[in-house]
């Protein structure tokens, strides 16, 4: 159940993160949005394990996760900042069936991120960009300050060149040079007013923190948008997930 | 929307500051989804339960496993229905055993393509 990764390439995302390619012998497949288990064991038999979304799209051949580090995390500071190319990492899945995008599906997509939530959905913009699924994607990107921001350049250029796809982005503490808006904390009304409305009838994939996953998720669901069409995946706060 | 909404998350509300994984330092652990608990739960049972359609044996409601809310955080993991809070499922890892409670769920119901 548990196998053996190789880690083939580890390239900073922000200050405090890093992206991580790996190569699983014997994968055979998986689905935009899921994620894996990695074990790490100290020399006296102590193990820790942690989840952490995957970012690619999944006939992408190295397996890449962006794992951003907990101040007072076990797992994480090791990943972000000790793990070299090279080394080799104990893995299980990707699994979980259900935070998941297939390209068969024919809603328009809502994606709702909260800081380093956006992993998984990142996974499911480029399955949906891989594939010729004509759905409209959306996603709004609730983040701290530009610095914070993952997978910048290719959120750009997809919002830019890509007919598909859009990004919208709400900032907490500060703004890009130029932003037409102070600072502000996401708010119902700045919600609603940045994603796909209710007569679309997207399906919505919100992740980030829990307080932050069940905040959006309660606004959604009084503005209408059926509960049976939310998916959500909380992280939790620190020591806990991804 | 109502303006309690709002207002409850104004700018005194110090949740409102967790809204990035890093943020947070020294704040407990909170639950998580159902999601969560895939990957041991996977090991365990050799398909994905988290897909199944579960019963909760306390207050009836029936629930795709995924919507369930799971604490990670102690020795093992608990599982508590979304609608009632009640235990649904307990699994421990010991480095022999696994230990496993699912006396809270009345029935699965699973997917046999899944």
């Amino acid at each position: 159940m548990w196998r053996v990764a190789d880690v083939v390439s580890g390239v900073a995302e922000t200050e405090t993160s890093r992206t991580i390619g790996l190569r699983v012998a014997g994968l055979d497949g998986y689905l935009a949005g899921q994620h894996i288990d990695i074990r790490l064991t100290a020399d006296d038999g102590y193990t820790a394990v942690r989840s952490y979304s995957v970012a690619t799209a999944p006939m992408d051949e190295v397996l890449e996760i962006t794992v951003a580090e907990l101040a007072d995390g076990e797992v994480s500071p090791y990943l972000v900042r000790d793990l070299a190319v090279g080394d080799q990492l104990e893995i299980r899945g990707p699994v979980g069936g259900w935070f998941v995008w297939r390209p068969s599906n024919a809603n328009p997509v809502q994606l709702i991120a909260g800081g380093s939530g956006v992993v998984p959905l990142m996974s499911m913009v480029r399955a949906h960009e891989a594939s010729s699924n004509p759905s409209q994607f959306r996603l709004l990107y609730s983040l701290k300050s530009p610095a914070a921001g993952f997978y910048q350049e290719e959120l750009r250029t997809l919002g830019v060149e890509s007919s598909r796809f859009s990004v919208d982005y709400v900032y907490t503490r500060s703004v890009p040079a130029g932003w037409p808006s102070a600072p502000m904390r996401l708010t119902p009304e700045t919600l609603l007013a940045n994603i796909l409305p209710v007569d679309a009838a997207p399906d919505v994939f919100v992740c980030g923190q829990t307080v932050f996953v069940e905040t959006v998720a309660e606004w959604l669901v009084q503005a209408g948008y059926p509960a049976a069409t939310i998916k959500t995946e909380r992280f939790g706060g620190t020591g806990g997930t991804r | 929307m109502s303006g309690n909404s709002s207002a409850a998350w104004g700018s005194e509300d110090p949740r409102f500051e967790d809204q990035d994984i890093a943020g947070i330092p020294g704040n407990p652990i909170s639950h998580l989804d159902g999601n969560a608990a895939a990957g041991a739960l996977w090991e365990l049972f050799r398909f994905d339960i988290i897909q199944a359609i579960g019963r909760c044996k306390h207050c009836g409601a029936v629930s795709v496993v995924a919507r369930a809310t799971v604490y990670a955080d102690g020795p093992g993991i608990v599982v508590r229905c979304d609608s009632c809070e009640g235990v649904l499922l307990r699994l421990v890892e010991t480095p022999t055993r696994y230990w496993l409670d699912v006396s809270g769920l009345s029935y699965l119901e699973i997917d046999r393509e899944g």
